[in-house]
């Protein structure tokens, strides 16, 4: 599969980034994967994308990346961009589309930090000691890093699912549905992972912040939970459907 | 850290089925009730199963040798998504086909299987879970019902209880000590087959907080069992039942059980015009979570289908569908509190059976503290 093949390069690459990173950026040719070969990018569809921005997601700390990926989809010489959707609606995209595709863009980066925070949880969880015994051993700490391991699942599979579609778009009921659980799955996360953590993890010096940090700018981008579940629940209560059939269409 | 699910898809053939089931639905299930149909997989009729088993819809996926429909588990998910969301009172055909007749297929011997499976498939042979006991719920290794072996076979005492159907089934699986004390726990556990008309079996309805008689409480008195009654080998009983859980736990049963309530809900919402933003914004958050967990649970098909057995899995989509299905109510509760002018009486009605019994959902199949100790086991920290 296509996205096996970029997997490792792509991995190579961002914990390789320096300080300088654009140039290296734009030469490993990966900010035009999404445009057409016939344009000399690599013709990847969104479900092929979704595994190399959870990649992303699962470093925070990353340059803004898939915002230009998908820029480029507009502008080809668009270079560390803030915000693809403003891009993208001035390259004519309509708006509605635009944000849509964000937003899904947003819930893989999201589940792919989340998945970063319970790895990290896990690893403080087991090591660190008080009582005489790694906190890891307390069924209090166990149940709520079972629910962080649920909630790493649902975002994943939300996410993943709203970039299997059309190559490159996304309805806005599927991105609803990303962006809402994922939304939802970041806050239960990052409250159970500074629960977990203690004092230290909000500490300048520790690295849980970037994790939680990008999560909260995350949720805010692109439409947060309320604002996608009026736009799926309108469109829900707009036909006759009942609740299974409206799932199974998303 | 656990590997994610594959997300999965239903194939067209299996798909093809769905129209076919929903029409059937349709027609059988006209002018019954929500509040009924609220009960799905706890509402026992005999005659629907029988008549769902005419059509080949009990043991769609078990050989069909043995009478079942030989299809794929994707097949099944179809069926069931469908009987579940539409309501259906599958009671009492339930815990015979999605977990005795493939338990039979595996440990029973080549009569049990030849005789008890074939009349599953027809809807004749109903089964109950014996695994609770007066003293014993979620710590199931501290079971007391004992069979001592006889010349014959086995003799069994003790008793079971909130046992699903317990009083209507033919047939009982029961975990049981064969040998060792309460201190030896999972070690010494065997799994019997019980005809529930053999003498000395006694078995009594209990009655929940809706008025129904869903549960009860089995006794066995100097019950002389044949020794095929033994199900796989002796003394392992506690892995063939956890085997068994991850069927039990993967469905698509621990996420539709409130759907009934939220199809009244959007009806009545849609009857009122346009919604207003916090009506959409419930629907929305209702659906969203409904489409994530239906596809998890699909990805979990997609395991069993290739064979594997994902007791982590199944209990992570389990635990979540089932926080999802005792939310509806509250969340619907909620809304109709701020509506103004009247709310029909029906969906008052299945609101208020939810309500009850939703605090079950997290309880059956494993509680929602023991699912969460099977997770933490899976992520390696017990």
């Amino acid at each position: 599969m296509r996205e096996d093949l970029f997997l490792d390069p792509w991995r190579r690459l961002l914990d390789g980034l320096g300080v300088d990173p654009w140039p290296e950026l734009v030469g490993s040719g990966f900010l035009d994967l999404l445009r057409p070969e016939a344009e000399g990018g690599a013709g990847l569809d969104l479900a092929g994308l979704f595994t190399l921005a959870f990649e992303v997601g699962r470093r925070p700390w990353t340059p803004r990346v898939l915002q230009t990926i998908l820029a480029r989809l507009a502008d080809p010489e668009a270079l560390d961009c803030p915000d693809a959707e403003l891009v993208l609606v001035a390259g004519g995209k309509d708006p509605v589309v635009a944000r849509a595709l964000c937003a899904a863009i947003d819930a893989a980066l999201m589940a792919g930090a989340i998945d970063t925070l319970q790895a990290v949880t896990l690893d403080y969880a087991s090591t660190r000691r008080q009582f005489g015994r790694e906190i890891s051993k307390f069924q209090a700490i166990q149940h709520q890093i079972a629910v962080m391991a649920e909630e790493v699942m649902a975002a994943r599979m939300a996410a993943e699912i709203a970039m299997a579609g059309p190559p490159l778009s996304v309805s806005a009921e599927a991105a609803a549905v990303a962006k809402m659980r994922c939304g939802e799955a970041a806050m239960v996360c990052a409250g159970i992972a500074h629960a977990v953590h203690g004092a230290i993890g909000v500490s300048a010096e520790h690295d849980l912040h970037h994790l939680t940090g990008a999560l909260h700018r995350l949720r805010l981008a692109h439409g947060g939970e309320a604002y996608w579940a009026r736009k799926l629940g309108a469109w829900a209560l707009s036909r006759s459907d009942d609740a299974a059939t409206l799932v199974r269409s998303l | 850290m656990l590997a994610p699910l594959v997300p999965a898809a239903i194939g067209p053939e299996d798909e093809a089925l769905r129209a076919e089931v929903r029409a059937f639905l349709a027609e059988r299930l006209a002018g019954v009730p929500g509040a009924r149909r609220a009960r799905t997989w706890m509402g026992f009729d005999a005659d629907f199963s029988r008549d769902l088993a005419a059509r080949g819809w009990v043991g769609l996926t078990l050989p069909v040798e043995f009478g079942g429909g030989g299809r794929s588990p994707f097949a099944r998910f179809v069926l069931i998504e469908e009987l579940l969301a539409a309501g259906a009172p599958v009671a009492a055909h339930w815990i015979a086909e999605r977990q005795s007749a493939p338990l039979l297929l595996r440990y029973g011997t080549e009569a049990q299987r030849r005789d008890i499976v074939p009349r599953i498939c027809r809807g004749e042979a109903f089964f109950c879970i014996g695994m609770s006991e007066p003293n014993s719920g979620s710590d199931l290794a501290s079971v007391r019902t004992r069979a001592e072996q006889t010349a014959t076979g086995w003799r069994l005492n003790g008793s079971k209880i909130w046992t699903t159907y317990g009083h209507k089934a033919h047939y009982m699986v029961a975990l049981v000590r064969t040998s060792g004390g309460p201190d030896d726990r999972q070690a010494g556990l065997s799994q019997l087959l019980i005809d529930l008309k053999t003498p000395g079996v006694t078995a009594r309805p209990i009655r929940d907080l809706a008025g129904d008689e869903h549960f009860s409480e089995v006794f066995f008195e100097d019950v002389d069992l044949p020794g095929d009654a033994l199900i796989g080998q002796e003394g392992q009983g506690w892995s063939q039942t956890n085997a068994e859980l991850a069927f039990e736990r993967s469905g698509p049963e621990r996420l539709y059980s409130s759907t009934v309530l939220i199809d009244e809900w959007m009806d009545f919402i849609r009857g009122r015009g346009g919604p207003t933003e916090s009506e959409a914004e419930l629907a929305g958050r209702m659906l969203a979570r409904l489409a994530t967990l239906r596809n998890m649970s699909l990805a979990v098909t997609g395991q069993l289908a290739r064979g594997e057995s994902p007791v982590v899995e199944a209990s992570m989509v389990k635990d979540l569908g089932a926080s999802f299905e005792q939310s509806i109510p509250a969340l619907i509760t909620d809304h109709l509190a701020s509506v103004d002018g009247p709310v029909p009486a029906p969906l008052l009605a299945t609101l208020d059976y939810l309500a009850g019994m939703s605090p079950t959902f997290s309880l059956r199949g494993g509680t929602r503290e023991i699912l969460r100790g099977i997770i933490a086991r899976g992520l390696g920290l017990r």
